[in-house]
């Protein structure tokens, strides 16, 4: 998918001359994402995980 | 300007000294012998008569202007209006603020004086004039993010913290400036400029609570209130040399504050010293159940702890953040080994450790506010582009690149490292870095989005941290201290804060502004 196809994917338009800018901020942002998505546990929780709270009769 | 009534032999203008900063206690980087950059000088302003001790109203402590209001020999409209005055004299030269409330602020005043003149006195907030970083809601006030998508928003009720300082008898003074909801770094393609550092009006002041740390550096405000994201109070702490807390996460509520990353955002108080970070907190600090973020933990009181040695503190420095992961500047690096010596003569034991790269969890915060940030406002980002600055619209934009599968997978490592540092916290009691690597540079040369930041991991974790001036370079900028501790002791975090600063001579020091 290209850089122009994942914009279009977003909805998102910007000027011609932002472009490369954001293109510049995706490709390290690419690097992170590669990072993080390496091999894990399956029994690996994120933090984020849901916490109900009790509801007080 | 002229400051009348505050007693006898008051100074109506600040005079002006060249101070050895190599004498001051914890700087001895910097004295003659040392391996530092050589003997400094700089002018600074003297903000204690030598012949009363006593200070001008505008640099007053929270706590040194509580006991004068209590004591009436203060009037909090004289305080208000010492600093409406200087706001006007010299605002000009640091943009701090986006709106002046000069009728209300002194009808709270006025309000505050009868009430106190009554009996009635509330608590050591009361008659104290703040600033509010311009994403706090404010009923009936303006609250832009220094954004022009939000020019015109007017939120009917105040945030949950302005509510408490309220009730507390502080007196809001204005809107501070902010980066563009609180990402968008210092820009000049805003409908208000972007605020400047009082120690040097062409340097940056950091960011995003930009306005925050200017003002009250400059003594046009005695506190105010910013956020952290990613160091937002912090940073500007740093660079303008007063001390900033990033409460634990949980500890002050955030509704009624623009959000920037649910998961990362925090409120917390921006004042001269540690000490009266403490007495915010002792305001701040409640359970919100409208928050769902907020903990509903025992608050404890943030001054009690205050005072006495360090006999016994255990103080972990993570090394390689700053000296493999990250490069400091030698004077930074000279500043932060200096305060350990302090911390050590104070009874603490400092002992040097590893934690993952700085540079992995600096990323890994970057990718998580983007993706969150994103979720707020991509609607608007895909509708009105052009009402967000360049930096701003950018740095949120990259957020649609997330996929599901990366952001859970970024909570997922955040949960690995948070343990990790949470590990780190067994065998001791506090984390000490600098703050910030650098000292303010010339305001728009620094991207602060590129490369790793120190205040980073206290973000991830949500542990308290807190910034304080450790000191000033050759050239007359602060350097800094940051202090982290284990979630929901941040009153040991201020009371480690609040020892440095009583044992050391910075806190004498105040930018000196002329007005134009």
């Amino acid at each position: 998918m290209t850089f122009e196809d994942r914009m279009q994917a977003a909805g998102l338009t910007v000027k011609p001359e932002d472009q490369p800018k954001l293109a510049a901020l995706v490709k390290d942002l690419d690097r992170t994402a590669a990072q993080v998505n390496a091999p894990r546990s399956y029994a690996e929780e994120p933090l984020s995980v849901f916490k109900p709270k009790p509801i007080p009769r | 300007m002229t400051v009348s009534g505050h007693g006898p032999g008051f100074s109506p203008s600040p005079a002006l000294m060249l101070a050895p900063l190599g004498s001051c206690p914890g700087m001895t980087g910097y004295g003659p012998g040392d391996t530092g950059p050589g003997f400094a000088f700089i002018a600074v302003e003297i903000i204690a008569r030598e012949d009363t001790g006593m200070t001008e109203p505008h640099f007053m402590t929270i706590a040194e202007a509580s006991a004068a209001i209590r004591a009436k020999t203060l009037s909090p409209v004289e305080l208000t209006q010492s600093f409406l005055s200087r706001i006007k004299a010299l605002d000009g030269q640091l943009d701090s603020f986006l709106v002046v409330l000069e009728e209300t602020a002194l009808a709270a005043a006025k309000q505050a004086e009868r009430e106190i003149a009554a009996g009635q006195w509330k608590g050591p907030l009361h008659g104290i004039p703040i600033g509010l970083k311009d994403i706090y809601n404010t009923a009936g006030v303006r609250t832009t993010g220094h954004s022009a998508l939000f020019r015109d928003h007017i939120p009917a009720e105040d945030a949950a913290t302005v509510t408490l300082l309220r009730e507390a008898g502080a007196i809001v003074l204005g809107k501070l400036a902010t980066w563009e909801f609180a990402i968008g770094g210092a820009s000049f393609d805003l409908p208000w400029p972007p605020a400047r550092n009082p120690w040097n009006t062409a340097h940056d002041p950091g960011g995003s609570s930009s306005g925050s740390g200017a003002a009250v550096a400059a003594g046009l405000a005695t506190a105010a209130m910013g956020t952290d994201t990613g160091g937002s109070i912090r940073g500007p702490a740093s660079w303008c040399g007063i001390a900033g807390l990033k409460p634990t996460y949980g500890s002050l509520s955030r509704r009624g504050i623009l959000p920037l990353s649910y998961s990362l955002d925090h409120a917390g108080p921006m004042c001269w010293t540690a000490e009266d970070c403490a007495l915010m907190m002792n305001v701040l600090a409640r359970h919100d159940p409208s928050d769902p973020a907020s903990a509903a933990v025992p608050v404890p009181d943030f001054t009690a702890s205050l005072g006495g040695g360090l006999a016994g503190v255990r103080i972990a420095v993570p090394r390689n953040f700053f000296e493999t992961d990250l490069t400091c500047e030698p004077e930074v690096l000279s500043a932060f080994n200096a305060a350990l010596d302090v911390f050590r003569s104070l009874g603490a034991t400092v002992t040097d450790i590893t934690l993952p790269p700085l540079g992995l969890i600096t990323d890994l915060v970057s990718l998580i506010t983007a993706a969150e940030a994103f979720a707020i406002h991509g609607q608007w980002l895909r509708e009105t582009p052009e009402l967000y600055g360049e930096r701003g619209r950018l740095r949120i934009m990259v957020g649609a690149f997330v996929s599901g599968e990366t952001l859970v997978n970024a909570h997922r490592e955040r949960a690995r490292l948070s343990a990790i540092i949470a590990a780190s916290l067994v065998d001791a009691d506090l984390l000490m870095t600098p703050t910030r690597h650098i000292v303010s540079p010339i305001l728009g040369d620094y991207d602060s989005a590129v490369g790793p930041s120190l205040t980073r991991p206290f973000n991830l974790t949500g542990y308290p941290a807190l910034s304080i001036c450790n000191g000033f370079t050759s050239a007359g900028l602060p350097t800094s201290l940051q202090i982290g501790g284990r979630p929901f002791e941040d009153h040991f975090v201020l009371k480690a804060g609040d020892a440095f600063e009583k044992a050391t001579e910075f806190r004498k020091i105040r930018p000196s502004l002329a007005a134009a």
